[in-house]
């Protein structure tokens, strides 16, 4: 109890609340950028980390990091441009809500979400680490591609009236997808010799091609008069600019299940938010009475994506915590802050001395409150911001999502690619082909090929070949649990009819 | 129009001054360092502490520029092309210099194109197991593989970079067949040798999975002893082929004037005696190990003709 | 839109037609040449490195081939669809409005491809924000001559001096 009092007494002092308040506004103004994630900012920022205390820059890290998740859906609802993958799908009915006037409504939604999915995730660590990362340890690839492949499945009904459109769309992003370095022989794919090529095409340009910059080019096909008006309109009844209670509480089993998902999937090392996010708004949808609302403006379809994936983050800190391997990038990167700092982490590390740990608890629970807060305070900033006249929006979208696209990795390439994803997104669009079904086979099917393909090189090395899985516990318990899962959705979808499939604009 | 004249004249001289403060002492303007490596890594947090402080000792402004793709031969690249004056010059490090060219084409020549001004950090690269799985020495490991032909199941941090070239050629020395499984990046090869997907790897993470008491050294595979474990063997000390120094270094392009190189000498091992710098590289559980442009030159000539051999007796590409 | 079914299927059918040749050419001229690999259509140690280009193929042409049958055969349920939320939802006037679409989409492609690896990309940037906000039917003075730097120095701003990221400097300034 001490050692908890003495931890909580690191963050519970004037400087950390400033730096998590410091973190998290910056976290949300950066993360609403295009192209600019909280990753890159921490990168840019880390060899002046020197200068502060650890209990200062642990704690805006943490703070920078939540406050990119929910500023990255401000944008992603109101004008349709993630300013983060983790939003994409949040897309889906946060834009349909915004507009329909209630961007107001969705960004709160999403706001409650995030910090509600961030609270379960940071709780869950704190409780369940250890056990959590046992169970994700013990993912290997055959496991992983079960999973994947059951994602891809709930995903594949996200698509378009007519379906086959959808399906086109999401095997296009797979052929994107293949571009780059073979995943096991590492020998270059449909590159032609383009060096550009050889790491594959990034996921931010993918994203701000088909999201933003087709939709500021089919924005573009409107009148006069309409390119002169507020960018983004408000309805004027209070009503659709907050959230009440029985809303949210209607909402209250997708987010526990949403935050579930994304504890689970943060855990494991390798899968990330933005698939969480993807696979939580599928499970939402499933499970919904009314699935026809989604695409649409559900709000349900805005809170299942923002619990997942700022759940994700939360739970990245767990296979980090308990065995000193960093879950992506975010907590590569709070690792390399503690170790500047001299902060062991790691199994034995916290086994000898908690103490920091404790003050890591309570550096992540007040960024929640603290990220409520500020995202209350942005809800009203976005608001003015956004009643700028359409065209300059439109036009500065395209200058500012160049911006970010070229800082990611330096090149002129990706802001080309941008340009022509966003046109081929229009064409798309103007012929009835959605794009997220797109963007869910580009960002799926490379992880389930080098899933199952690595499943396919490691059955070489077991005498019992392909059936090794099957010596594998973890295989084993998660495919009864899906298929209990799946015999329950068969048996209640008997019970109600199919639900319809949608759509994505 | 007297005026134009005028101004067209001191922009002139002062460009003429300029250029002539340059061959007076270098640098006297800011100085672009191209970064390979994407925002965030190893190599990004290096190249970074390496322009801040070394910036602050040359009085001048150190810009790092990511330039990412084709396994940083696209950054490289880059140096190779620019103006051999000593502004714009890049981080380098260990597979795309002398490892990667054997196996594939790059944009430069690492014999011909670049100037090496100096290396700042040799990092460990050792060769671990689980800590109580059934391998407790390399000779049990070696043992295994011989015995079981396709059954051991290894990986690194980077395929086709330095550790993978010196694990395969020592399988082949010893006539192992073993199973290579690649993964993207150091911490997701570690979590697949904890779970128990592969029983061995040669990662850097590995140094401190060993502090941590998840795993045991069994060999070291760059020339330098490892901090945590210095008993473990070095690959070349017991007869295997190659064991390339993994290095951090700085490069320019060809013909970089003597007085650059020499500021670079002077300027570079004061920064790894830097209070700041032996923080950052303590904790990333780097090794500090300067060398200057004349020592680095000939490290990275020797590791680039035994990268070759080492290639071509294990058929990678 | 809900037009009569007839000149939509024949477009879906068009439609179709041109997807299936741009799958063959992608199936038998894209991979082959785009992807070594000596054990195409085989399983050598695991899958091919084109196995995945090769199933998307047919999975394609799978998909094609059933809807052109489908439709064929009459058999269209939820064909309707294209107007109610689907595809080109909202009625576009077609001439002038989709004209200006084009034009955003050219000056995309210019600055992208020209005026910033030309001019850099702060000046490329003012001159692309200068020219679009003009075609886009911006008529007063004041807002063309302000607008542009003030959103020019707020990405400059953000990046250059907050990030320390350097946006391209262009040809003509560079050394």
């Amino acid at each position: 109890m001490d050692l908890i009092l003495e931890g909580l007494s690191l963050t519970f002092t004037l400087e950390s609340l400033l730096a998590i308040c410091i973190g998290v506004a910056a976290g949300q103004i950066l993360g609403a950028i295009p192209g600019l994630t909280a990753s890159m900012a921490v990168a840019l920022l880390i060899p002046y980390s020197f200068y502060f205390s650890p209990w200062v820059g642990i704690p805006m890290l943490m703070g920078m990091f939540k406050g990119s998740l929910f500023g990255s859906s401000i944008t992603a609802i109101l004008i349709r441009t993630p300013g983060t993958p983790a939003a994409s799908a949040t897309v889906l009915d946060g834009y349909p809500l915004a507009q329909q006037g209630k961007g107001g409504k969705a960004i709160r939604m999403a706001l409650y979400a995030s910090v509600f999915g961030d609270s379960f995730s940071d709780i869950c660590l704190i409780f369940f680490a250890s056990l959590l990362a046992m169970v994700a340890l013990s993912f290997g690839p055959a496991e992983y591609t079960v999973l994947i492949a059951v994602a891809l499945g709930s995903l594949g009904m996200l698509s378009s009236r007519p379906a086959w459109k959808g399906l086109i769309a999401m095997l296009l992003g797979v052929a994107i997808g293949i571009i780059g370095l073979d995943p096991i022989s590492a020998t270059p794919r449909l590159t032609f010799g383009n060096p550009e090529l050889e790491e594959g095409i990034g996921l931010i340009p993918m994203l701000i091609g088909f999201l933003a910059v087709s939709e500021v080019f089919r924005q573009m096909a409107g009148s006069i008069a309409d390119l002169s008006g507020r960018a983004i309109r408000y309805s004027t009844v209070r009503e659709d600019n907050r959230v009440s209670w029985p809303e949210f509480r209607s909402c209250l089993p997708v987010l526990l299940r949403s935050s579930a998902i994304g504890t689970v999937i943060g855990a494991m090392p390798g899968l990330g938010s933005t698939v969480a996010a993807f696979i939580a708004y599928g499970e939402a949808r499933r499970t919904s009475r009314h699935p026809e609302r989604f695409g649409k403006g559900a709000l349900e379809g805005v809170a299942a994506p923002e619990a997942a994936n700022n759940a994700v983050s939360g739970a990245n800190l767990i296979p980090l915590l308990a065995f000193g391997i960093p879950g992506d990038i975010a907590a590569a990167l709070i690792l390399g802050a503690f170790m500047i700092q001299g902060i062991n982490v790691g199994p034995l590390a916290f086994s000898e001395n908690p103490v920091p740990l404790y003050a890591i608890y309570g550096a992540l629970l007040i960024a929640n409150l603290v990220n409520l807060v500020i995202g209350l305070g942005m809800t009203h900033i976005a608001r003015v911001a956004f009643s700028v006249p359409r065209r300059l929006l439109l036009a500065s979208v395209l200058v500012i999502a160049s911006a970010g696209s070229y800082a990611l990795r330096g090149s002129l390439f990706d802001v080309q690619l941008v340009m022509l994803f966003g046109i081929l997104g229009y064409v798309m669009i103007r012929f009835g082909f959605p794009t997220v079904p797109l963007l869910i086979g580009f960002i799926l099917m490379p992880l389930l090929e080098e899933n199952l393909r690595t499943v396919l090189l490691l059955s070489s090395t077991y005498d019992e070949g392909i059936l090794f899985v099957f010596s594998r516990p973890a295989f084993l318990s998660l495919s009864g649990l899906l298929a209990l899962v799946l015999s329950v959705v068969v048996w209640r979808r008997r019970r109600r009819g199919p639900t319809q499939p949608l759509s994505d604009s | 129009m007297f005026r134009l004249i005028r101004f067209t004249g001191l922009a002139m001289a002062a460009f003429l001054f300029s250029q002539t403060q340059l061959l007076a002492a270098y640098p006297e303007k800011t100085i672009t360092l191209i970064c390979p490596y994407s925002a965030g890594g190893g190599g990004d947090t290096a190249s970074r502490m390496i322009a801040k402080l070394a910036g602050e000792m040359m009085g001048v402004n150190i810009n790092v520029e990511n330039k990412t793709g084709g396994g940083a031969t696209i950054g490289i690249g880059a140096v190779a092309k620019a103006k051999p004056d000593g502004y714009t010059i890049g981080f380098i490090s260990t597979s795309p210099i002398t490892i990667r060219p054997h196996m594939m084409k790059a944009p430069y020549d690492p014999l011909t194109d670049l100037s090496y001004i100096g290396q700042f950090v040799a990092s460990s690269q050792p060769l671990v197991v689980l800590k109580d799985g059934q391998f407790k020495t390399l000779t049990d490991l070696v043992a295994y593989g011989k015995a079981n032909p396709g059954k051991l199941r290894w990986s690194t941090s980077v395929q086709r970079g330095g550790p993978h070239l010196a694990v395969e050629a020592m399988f082949k020395a010893e006539g192992i067949d073993a199973t290579y499984v690649p993964f993207k990046g150091g911490s997701k090869v570690l979590a697949a040798l904890l779970g128990g997907t592969i029983d061995a790897a040669m990662i850097s993470e590995g140094t401190k999975a060993t502090l941590d008491g998840q795993t045991r050294i069994l060999a070291e595979g760059t020339p330098n002893k490892n901090a945590v474990a210095p008993d473990a063997p070095i690959l070349t000390d017991i007869g295997y082929p190659i064991a390339p120094a993994i290095f951090f270094g700085l490069a320019g392009p060809a013909g970089l004037p003597d007085d650059v190189l020499a500021k670079w000498d002077d300027v570079l091992a004061k920064v790894v005696q830097s209070e700041e710098f032996k923080k950052l590289a303590e904790q990333r559980k780097w090794t500090l190990d300067f060398a200057d442009h004349k020592t680095f030159t000939a490290i990275v000539h020797k590791d680039y003709e035994a990268a070759a051999k080492a290639v071509a007796s294990t058929g990678m590409k | 839109m809900s037009a009569a079914p007839d000149p939509n299927m024949r477009r879906e059918m068009i439609e179709i037609g041109v997807l299936f040749v741009a799958n063959l050419v992608f199936l038998f001229v894209v991979v082959p040449l785009g992807i070594e690999d000596p054990a195409r259509f085989g399983f050598g140690e695991g899958l091919p490195p084109s196995f995945s280009a090769d199933l998307v193929g047919a999975l394609v042409a799978v998909i094609l081939g059933g809807r052109f049958i489908q439709l064929l055969t009459g058999r269209v349920d939820g064909y309707r669809a294209t107007g109610s939320g689907a595809g080109p939802a909202e009625p576009v006037e077609e001439g002038q409005r989709l004209q200006l679409s084009l034009i955003g989409m050219a000056a995309a492609v210019l600055f992208a491809v020209i005026l910033v690896p030309v001019l850099g990309f702060y000046l490329g940037a003012w001159f692309f924000l200068f020219s679009l906000l003009g075609l886009l039917g911006e008529t007063r003075l004041l807002h063309l001559i302000v607008l542009p730097p003030v959103v020019v120095l707020l990405v400059w701003g953000m990046f250059d001096r907050l990030l320390s990221v350097r946006l391209p400097s262009g040809v003509l300034f560079d050394g």
